[in-house]
């Protein structure tokens, strides 16, 4: 008798068992289905715990748009990955940072500091997905959504009203009205997002380019202080210290507000209590106003010259006043070696569908490819950037007329010719030639 | 707290656990404590109403018992308590319920006959299911005076039987009859376990994936009626009936199985009443809970059939129209109740005639055309009526009629476009079909006497373990919740 209700009673224990771990397992593949996947598709990769990392990005889109961690490779040798997320602010940089330290401890930690949702703890919480959903669960993601979901002060629209958000950690509530837009890529697995997270790690190269005049920054009248922000800046800093990572902080933000720049203005004096390096880029000659940005609705990042302008220029810092060492000959390192070729695929791919001009010769900066222009019409100059990202490449534009072709090799002068052949109805073409490999990655008429 | 909110996830599970590992002589006093706190997750100062109503009820019941077993002066004492309980307790529904409509009556009474008042509109909260624990803790105290049951001795497990969590907002409306005997410590019982859980399953699927997806068809069209004519109208009325019973009957499903998983039972509140031949059919089988109540406190006392079929009649339409005030304190409501009770009375009146054409055109009763056509019109009787349920007030009623017949737009139907602008995308539109269509085989399935619930746990083990991942699953996925979702309210807690 006993045994009978001993057997039946181990059954049920069983049976429950089962039914909860299919459930959980079901739940846990659909969730994965019917997630957005762009949080993953840009820090999958980081999760890998075979590779290590000299120097980790963090910050908003600015940081995420604007510094390249395989331009860093190819100049510097200088391992990196771009953890910034879209309108991430001090407070979420600081959660994913505790986070992400469970994985990887760099060396050094380039920080944003611009405050892109003054005195909001959060901007949009899809933008805390979008940054956070690849971070496996833990104790400090769930400290994290505590954290952040406490009731932000409401400045300029910014910020939302928030309650306790469990679709950070249970994200089929927040995702599973997607069943109805499912798409192909939405069944890749995990491993095929991880693999595609590899090639740009983090960071994205934009194309757009926006002819604008050098931005005009607000006086500080009536801004109040995002102390906030502070709070978050000087925890992150003291985290960082924690672990042992240097600090240096950036500020890239040519969107700036009142209440960003009063806060910008406040760094200087915080660098200097805790002896960091700070760089406001917005202060600096760097980029070319004319050709270097992008800009997408009020935001201004720069876009892809005007990142490896700035991945050059951080590069330099980095291995200038951090001694960070070259891993190119580092045989624990050949990954990135196979990393970066998929990475030229990339631009290369992108570079196959643009069909703007001067968008194509923007993505083009800071290559070693030749390239050959050939202008069939000057007065093609005139239009969009094009003058100007010409100038960029290093063109004197002004020896350019009807039927001129321009040659351009890494580290050479432009060479000028006069072009013999008609322009079959075409204004400008462009040929873009990989003397390395001896391949010509792509002709293309405009 | 919502039964479709993730506090209740968390509360439940945490309440059955406590319940079954504590001693059983606590077991009371947990759930007691459990109820209160899920009411006051709402409003914590409105807990002591239903305090107010336990001790009126209670004390009312021990009056009563103790005057029954005396002479007959101290009987009148018994009458005298059960007065006291229905004054009281109705006076408090009838302050928080119908104290604005009663004025807004007065007033408007008073400017037709050349009395011009300003009535003040006073600022109250309707307590959340304040008229199902009245009605509930009310049918106890006549229990008890008719000598249905004893009074209660024990105070707090008087208190648990009005305020027992499951079902204390919106029903079922049980009687002292059947659930007070049954608030005794119950060990873990494996098969209720199961039993209730997969109701609880269903409940969720008719609130989430149902009700709540219906309903934001239904809100599209009847906020802008005017701009929605004709066939909108008539989809979006047809389509309010089926959420309003997957609302109701999904809430009372899932007060089932949470009750049923702590051992206790509940009274079906629904028993497939949308596949009723006649209108009378259909009240025996909606809300069950409720029109038995009224059948027994007040059909019944007012002479029920006894005293005639005039006075029959007149006391269907006294019970319908208060019916119809209990639901909410608007014209709207008394209409629907009275368009319902209407039914009824032209039903019962119709019946020779009809029974005699049944005959000369040779129609059998038990054939299926009969039963579908029966099904059919009734149907459209009773959702006609749900139109005055659903509009936000009588002249929005008679202005949502209107436009049914204003606008000539049937090819609606058939151009796979319109009703796709109603809120609801084409898929999920196409969802919204499926799931109705799967209602209504469980419907079909119940009143041919097969509970689906034990067809899924009569299987083998491997198919078990997969089915009911499946249903979460699919509730999960299909259901509507979620942060971008405001956790919707079930229709009938605010009766």
């Amino acid at each position: 008798m006993k045994r009978t209700l001993f057997t039946s009673s181990f059954k049920r224990i069983v049976s429950v068992i089962a039914v909860v771990a299919i459930t959980l397992f079901m739940v846990s593949k659909i969730s994965f289905i019917l997630e957005n996947k762009t949080s993953y598709k840009n820090y999958a990769s980081f999760f890998s715990k075979e590779e290590d990392y000299d120097v980790l990005f963090v910050g908003s889109s600015h940081v995420r748009y604007g510094f390249y961690p395989m331009e860093l490779w190819k100049q510097y040798g200088i391992t990196s990955y771009n953890l910034a997320g879209d309108a991430s602010t001090l407070p979420v940089d600081y959660w994913i940072l505790k986070q992400a330290f469970h994985y990887h401890v760099p060396k050094v930690i380039v920080l944003d500091v611009y405050d892109c949702a003054p005195n909001a703890i959060v901007y949009r919480w899809e933008h805390v997905h979008d940054s956070t959903g690849a971070f496996p669960i833990s104790l400090d993601k769930i400290r994290m959504v505590r954290d952040l979901a406490r009731n932000p002060e409401w400045v300029d629209g910014m910020g939302e009203p928030t309650e306790v958000k469990w679709d950070m950690v249970f994200k089929i509530a927040e995702y599973h009205e997607r069943w109805s837009k499912l798409g192909p890529t939405d069944f890749d697995t995990y491993q095929m997002i991880k693999e595609q997270s590899e090639v740009r790690k983090g960071a994205k190269p934009l194309t757009e380019i926006a002819v604008r005049e050098a931005k005009v920054y607000p006086e500080v009248i009536d801004a109040k202080y995002d102390e906030t922000s502070k709070e978050y800046l000087e925890k992150i800093i003291e985290l960082c210290s924690q672990k042992g990572c240097q600090v240096l902080l950036v500020n890239t933000g040519y969107d700036c507000n009142e209440a960003a720049k009063l806060f910008a203005d406040s760094v200087p004096e915080i660098a200097d209590k805790y002896n960091l390096e700070y760089y406001d880029f917005t202060n600096m000659d760097l980029i070319n106003f004319d050709c270097d940005l992008q800009t997408t609705g009020d935001n201004t990042h720069v876009n892809a010259s005007g990142g490896v302008k700035f991945s050059k220029f951080i590069g330099d810092v980095l291995v200038n006043n951090y001694q960070i060492q070259d891993h190119r000959e580092d045989p624990s390192c050949a990954k990135w070696h196979d990393d970066y070729n998929s990475y030229v695929g990339y631009i290369e791919d992108t570079l196959k569908g643009i069909s703007s001009f001067d968008e194509y010769l923007e993505l083009l900066y800071g290559w070693d490819y030749d390239i050959t222009v050939d202008i069939y019409d000057e007065a093609f100059l005139q239009e969009g950037a094009n003058k100007p990202i010409l100038e960029n490449l290093g063109v004197d534009v002004s020896r350019i007329s009807d039927g001129t072709e321009i040659v351009l090799r890494d580290g050479s002068e432009a060479e000028y010719t006069v072009i013999s052949e008609s322009s079959e109805g075409y204004r400008a073409k462009v040929t873009v030639y990989d003397s390395k490999n001896q391949r010509t990655v792509e002709e293309k008429s405009f | 707290m919502l039964f479709n909110s993730a506090q209740f996830l968390v509360f439940f599970p945490i309440v059955v656990l406590l319940y079954f590992v504590c001693p059983d002589k606590l077991k009371n006093y947990l759930l007691l404590v459990a109820s209160y706190y899920f009411y006051m997750c709402w409003n914590a100062e409105y807990a002591l109403l239903i305090l107010t109503t336990t001790i009126i009820t209670f004390g009312s019941g021990m009056v009563i018992e103790k005057a029954k077993e005396a002479d007959n002066e101290k009987r009148s004492k018994a009458k005298l308590a059960v007065a006291v309980s229905f004054i009281l307790n109705i006076g408090i529904l009838f302050y928080f319920k119908y104290t604005n409509f009663a004025l807004g009556l007065m007033g408007g009474l008073l400017n037709r006959v050349g009395v011009g008042v300003n009535i003040p509109v006073f600022d109250i909260v309707l307590p959340v299911g304040i008229s199902f624990y009245t009605f509930q803790a009310l049918s106890y105290t006549m229990d008890v005076y008719r000598g249905d049951i004893y009074a209660e001795k024990n105070f707090f497990k008087y208190a648990l039987f009005v305020s027992f969590f499951p079902q204390l907002v919106a029903g079922p409306i049980e009687r002292s009859k059947n659930l007070l005997k049954q608030l005794q410590p119950h060990k873990f019982n494996y098969e209720d376990f199961r039993d209730g859980f997969l109701l609880m399953l269903w409940g969720y699927f008719l609130k989430l994936v149902l009700a709540d997806r219906i309903a934001i068809f239904v809100d599209t069209v009847y906020k802008d009626y005017d701009q929605f004519g004709g066939m909108y109208i008539v989809v979006a009325t047809m389509l309010f009936a089926v959420q309003i019973y997957c609302d109701f009957a999904g809430y009372s499903v899932i007060a089932m199985g949470a009750a049923q998983i702590l051992g206790i039972r509940l009274m079906e509140n629904f028993d497939a009443p949308y596949l009723s031949t006649n209108v009378a059919e259909f009240w025996r089988r909606w809300h069950i809970s409720l029109t038995s109540w009224f059948r027994d406190y007040l059909y019944i006392p007012l002479g029920g059939s006894r005293k005639g079929k005039l006075r029959k009649y007149i006391n269907i339409m006294i019970v319908f129209l208060v019916s119809g005030l209990w639901h909410g304190a608007s014209l709207s409501f008394v209409l629907w109740g009275g368009l319902n009770g209407l039914y009824q009375v032209i039903g019962s009146l119709l019946m020779p005639i009809r029974d005699k054409l049944r005959r000369i055109l040779g129609i059998s009763k038990d054939k299926i055309g009969y039963k579908v056509a029966g099904a059919i019109i009734t149907f459209a009787l009773v959702d006609f009526a749900w139109l005055f349920f659903r509009a936000d007030s009588l002249s929005d009623a008679f202005a949502i009629v209107r436009q049914i017949f204003a606008v000539r737009n049937p090819w609606i139907l058939f151009d796979h476009e319109s009703l796709y602008q109603c809120g609801l995308s084409d898929v999920n539109f196409r969802m919204m079909l499926i799931a109705i269509f799967i209602l209504f085989v469980a419907d079909l399935c119940k009143r041919k006497g097969i509970v689906i619930r034990k067809v899924i746990l009569e299987q083998d083990y491997w198919v078990r373990w997969i089915v009911i991942p499946v249903i979460i699953c699919f509730i999960l996925v299909f259901g509507i919740w979620g942060p971008s979702y405001n956790e919707a309210n079930f229709i009938y807690f605010q009766f």
